[in-house]
Order: structure tokens, then C-alpha cells, then sequence
């Protein structure tokens, strides 16, 4: 077997994880919730992480709208 | 028996077959069988002993999973290779509640590279279920980093490797036979052994897809 690892996490560590994600590759990460949320996943295969770890989110968390 | 030798590998491709089985029944264990199944599947061929994949969920209930490469939260999605290049990979998992439940792929990348963390990649698969705009490229599509003989048939600033090339179901297998078969990538097990596997689980596999 490989490592493997399962991570469960709450609402506020998954924005967290969002936001890290984000910057770290040099995007705004309310540009990324934006994206999210519009549907429009942009820098697709780069981003796809955040992008899925929003995904986990309700779609009316205030994160999409703030 | 040598650590090599077809026998020696029975529990490893028993095992995944259980956890090919666990994948494809759905409901709340499918994930967990999906993580399983995608380590055995690349314990059996490509992966670098170090290699590692992570499967990330809420804690609230979400129908939504992450399984990237990588052991760190907070590090890269790339699964080391046995030729010391890595697999960048991505999959967005959901449970599909029209469908009983089945485990469905929601998007998917893959991406071989040369490096960790850098942009100097090879090729890459992407996926996704949903199609943003009519202009949108294929739901499955690949792009391939590289120049062309004659340039001249891309439009002006158009690198080939923006280019998407459809594919339509971009499997894991398929990413395993491509590095292994057409790349070279050394496995673990022999040859009879893993192409054995990926033939009697690729096609299951296209449940995870749109149909």
C-alpha cells in the first residue's frame, strides 16, 4: 500500500484550505469562491483542488457571496 | 518466488478487486473504496514507493469528496513515479443521489510532469461533468505540451498545448497505460499482472463518467 490519508474537515477549515490554496498559486481567493459559485472554473486544471474543496460547501455558505 | 513474480502479487490484485467492487456499489463507503482502489491500482503499477494520495471530506454531511495525490493538505497533488517524473492528480467525487447513489466524478485532472512542483509538464487529461457555455471544449479532453512540424495551423499566441484534443472518459487506467505502455514508466508488478487488472477494471471504471 501506498500513504494514504484521510482528512475531515470543518466548514471553517475547508475556507481556510480554500484561501491557501488560492494564494499560494498567486489568485485572490474571493476570486476563486466567485468562480466557484458563477460556475466558471477558470485555471481549471490548476485550481481544480480549491475548486472541489468548495464544492464540499452548501451552496448559500456566505463565503460565495461576501 | 521472487518479489516479482505474478503469484506474489495475488493479494494486491484481490484486493483490488474488493475495493473495485466497494467503488462501483456507492453510497457513503464508495469514496473510501475509491481511494483504496486508485492506491492498489497504482501500487501495482506506476507509483514510486513514496508515493502517496489523500482523500479529503466535510465533516458536516457533503456529497462532495476530493482524492488528490500527495500525502500533505497543504503540499502539492502530485503522485511520484517509478521514473522519478510525477502524476499531478485531482479528482472531484460526488455521490450521485439520482443515480442510488453511485460515485460519480464531478471533475478530473491528471498531468504528467517532470518535476514536483513546476509547470514543465507533458500532458495532461482534464474532465468535467458540467458544460459551462456551448463553447466549452469537450467534456473529456487532453492537452499535450509540445511543437508542432508545421506551427502554421495554430491560430496566432496559440500553443499547442492549449489546444483540447477530446478524449472522452479520461480514466485512471488509461493515464497508467499511457505512462507505462507509451512512456516507459517502470511498474511494480510484471506486465501480465497489471494489464490483466486494468483490462478487467477499466471498463467498470466509465460508471464514473457521464454515460
Amino acid at each position: 500500500m501506498l500513504p494514504t490519508k484521510t482528512y475531515i474537515l470543518t466548514r471553517d477549515e475547508v475556507v481556510e484550505l480554500v484561501r491557501f490554496k488560492s494564494l499560494e498559486q498567486g489568485h485572490d481567493p474571493a476570486e476563486i469562491f466567485r468562480n466557484y459559485a458563477t460556475g466558471d472554473w477558470r485555471h481549471f486544471s490548476q485550481m481544480l483542488e480549491a475548486y472541489g474543496l468548495c464544492a464540499m460547501l452548501p451552496k448559500g455558505d456566505p463565503v460565495f457571496t461576501s | 518466488m521472487t518479489p516479482s513474480s505474478p503469484h506474489s502479487w495475488s493479494s494486491t490484485v484481490a484486493s483490488l478487486r474488493k475495493a473495485s467492487d466497494g467503488r462501483l456499489a456507492g453510497g457513503r463507503e464508495a469514496p473510501a473504496h475509491f481511494e483504496r482502489y486508485v492506491n492498489l491500482l497504482f501500487r501495482l503499477t506506476v507509483a514510486h514507493k513514496e508515493a502517496a494520495i489523500r482523500l479529503t471530506r466535510l465533516a458536516a454531511s457533503s456529497p462532495a469528496w476530493v482524492l488528490t495525490g500527495g500525502y500533505d493538505l497543504r503540499g502539492g497533488n502530485a503522485v511520484r513515479l517509478t521514473d522519478g517524473r510525477y502524476l499531478r492528480l485531482v479528482a472531484l467525487l460526488e455521490l450521485d443521489v439520482s443515480a442510488g447513489g453511485q460515485l460519480r466524478f464531478q471533475a478530473l485532472t491528471w498531468q504528467y510532469q517532470n518535476a514536483m512542483d513546476d509547470d514543465s509538464w507533458v500532458f495532461r487529461a482534464d474532465y468535467s461533468r458540467a458544460r459551462i457555455a456551448a463553447a466549452s471544449p469537450p467534456r473529456g479532453h487532453l492537452h499535450i505540451d509540445g511543437t508542432l512540424r508545421h506551427p502554421d495551423v495554430l491560430r496566432p499566441k496559440q500553443p499547442l498545448g492549449r489546444m483540447h484534443f477530446p478524449c472522452h472518459r479520461p480514466t485512471l487506467e488509461a493515464a497508467v497505460v499511457l505512462l507505462a505502455d507509451e512512456f516507459g514508466v517502470p511498474t511494480n508488478a510484471p506486465h501480465e499482472v497489471w494489464r490483466a487488472a486494468v483490462a478487467e477494471h477499466e471498463a467498470r471504471s466509465a460508471r464514473h463518467f457521464d454515460s
